[in-house]
């Protein structure tokens, strides 16, 4: 799975003059090979990064996946039901504590999610910053026109402003984005895949859902390496620029082939599962061990769930 | 366009998430029922969700904006093994997102799986199937039903986020605020997901017809006969 250094690069530019791009094209000199190659190489490398980091022996990773699952959704929901930034980012240093305990590191748990988080989640809500979306207090004034004016059904007043309540909202919201993320990426940092789709069977998850799940799970990594070749075989033929509309074309052929060699593989993994005896049903050997300490894990955060939402209630606002 | 961790009020997040459960628990229904019939449905349906989560991380070049898009694929997953089995798949897609990307969320899971999973498959499924009847090509249904799909996951996005965000502010109008500004990136990512759902089928059809007859996407005998007359049969 592991591809050269060299092939994780950008390709070189090409030399030959009718090759070259013009100045005015270098936007579009980004090569979607390299961009799924890259895509690929993310993908593993973070799988096999996060498996390493679930076999540390650190506090959430010892804890009991159904509990450490019930204990991590019982504080998403309580940052979603925070109104008060405060207590978010209090409830954060908690979390960056239980993440050190866990031996994940803080500046990767803060790298992937507050680099690309806050930029996303603030383009998705943005025009509710402005007054022309959501009425309040101007904060900022950008333009006054002459007149207000409309368009179709939609009424803009003279004034574009930023608003206060629509700051205050945006920055609550990126906060609640931000931490929802970190708990959920702390979960899936802890937790072995496998572990992970047993915890789902106890919470009353249809047998048939994970078994889905345990499936889509493996054929991701028989597919990605398909992908990969194709992609890897492409790559070692490059050389220069393709068009546009060849880019699109191999895209197109390689996205058919994929689905064609996937309907034929899930009919070659039917038959060799029903050779060695499947009936539908999947038995694992493995059981889970509570512990006490476990449950006691599961009562603090079950207790600071409910002390920060009553605090957030206190508050009021 | 997926609704990231944290953006839904608790509420709305709840009332999504039961909202979607129900679809996806029909679709797992759906997925006993079928496998019964079909014994490699299970197996079908597991690869199918790698293949639709694979297609996703595959940037297409966009004509004009000079961007990549990626294929959602769910209005093919509705053609292919039914519009119930498509919620029961998109959870499990976003699910993978979530956890692998963090594209989406899991307190977010259960609106996105209704955009994603339940309009945009039942959508393209009714649009598919419309047209089959009117007589129009596999590749002709195949492409209004992904494009059409594509653009329902959006109506529905920009109606959660609205519902969301729009306050004391009549919500029409912070709908059309919303879908207006992502209007240029999003209509070329439909026409995409059109042709993306009306080549695969084309594909299928001339490479395993066997494979559309088994999930009734083509009928028996007779779509036999038509695909050998149109030399499509291997």
């Amino acid at each position: 799975m592991d591809l050269p250094l060299w092939l994780q690069k950008n390709s070189p530019l090409p030399t030959t003059p009718s090759l070259v791009a013009s100045p005015s094209s270098k936007k579009k000199r980004s090569n979607f090979i390299q961009k799924t190659l890259e895509g690929v190489i993310h993908f593993v490398q973070e799988s096999i990064y996060s498996e390493e980091i679930a076999l540390r022996p650190g506090f959430l990773q010892t804890m009991d996946p159904r509990l450490k699952f019930l204990a991590i959704f019982l504080l998403l929901i309580t940052v979603n039901l925070l109104r008060h930034l405060p207590l978010l980012w209090g409830l954060y240093f908690g979390i960056l504590i239980l993440a050190a305990l866990s031996k994940v590191p803080s500046r990767f748990l803060i790298q992937r999610v507050w680099l690309v988080i806050p930029l996303f989640t603030g383009l998705m809500v943005l025009p509710s910053l402005f007054n022309w979306v959501r009425p309040g207090d101007p904060l900022w004034l950008l333009w006054t026109f002459s007149t207000p004016f409309q368009i179709g059904p939609l009424h803009f007043p003279a004034e574009l402003s930023i608003t206060r309540q629509g700051f205050e909202g945006e920055v609550l919201l990126i906060s609640r984005v931000g931490i929802s993320v970190t708990l959920a990426v702390l979960l899936t940092l802890t937790t072995r895949w496998n572990n992970l789709l047993r915890a789902l069977r106890t919470f009353f998850v249809p047998k048939i859902f994970i078994v889905t799940l345990e499936m889509t799970y493996r054929y991701i990594f028989v597919l990605i390496t398909l992908m990969e070749d194709m992609f890897f075989a492409r790559k070692s033929r490059d050389a220069g620029q393709s068009s546009g509309a060849e880019q699109r074309r191999f895209v197109g052929s390689s996205i058919a082939h994929l689905f064609g060699k996937s309907l034929q593989m899930s009919e070659e993994v039917y038959t060799s599962m029903a050779a060695r005896g499947y009936t539908g049903e999947i038995h694992t050997l493995q059981k889970f061990q509570l512990r006490w300490v476990d449950v006691f894990s599961l009562g603090v955060s079950l207790m600071a769930c409910l002390t920060l939402y009553a605090a957030d209630k206190v508050l009021g606002g | 366009m997926h609704i990231a961790e944290g953006m839904l009020p608790a509420p709305y997040a709840i009332g999504y998430w039961i909202g979607a459960a129900t679809f996806v628990a029909a679709g797992a229904k759906s997925l006993a029922k079928k496998s019964r019939e079909i014994p490699m449905m299970k197996q079908l349906t597991g690869v199918m969700t790698a293949g639709i989560f694979l297609v996703s991380l595959l940037p297409i070049p966009v004509p004009m904006t000079g961007t990549c898009s990626h294929p959602g694929g769910t209005p093919l997953g509705a053609i292919l093994l039914g519009p119930a089995i498509t919620a029961l798949m998109s959870i499990i897609a976003l699910l993978f997102q979530a956890l692998f990307f963090s594209h989406g969320g899991l307190t977010t899971l259960g609106a996105n799986t209704l955009t994603m999973g339940v309009f945009g498959g039942w959508i393209g499924w009714a649009l598919f199937w419309g047209l089959r009847r009117l007589k129009f090509t596999l590749f002709w249904s195949g492409f209004v039903a992904g494009m059409i799909g594509d653009i329902a996951i959006y109506v529905g996005t920009s109606t959660q986020l609205a519902l969301a965000i729009h306050g004391t502010h009549p919500f029409g109008e912070v709908f059309l605020a919303i879908f207006t500004v992502f209007i240029p990136t999003q209509w070329p990512l439909a026409i995409l997901e059109g042709i993306f759902t009306g080549l695969v089928l084309k594909y299928i059809a001339e490479h395993r017809p066997d494979i559309l007859i088994l999930l009734h996407v083509l009928p028996s005998s007779a779509s036999r006969a038509e695909l050998s007359e149109r030399g499509m049969t291997r």
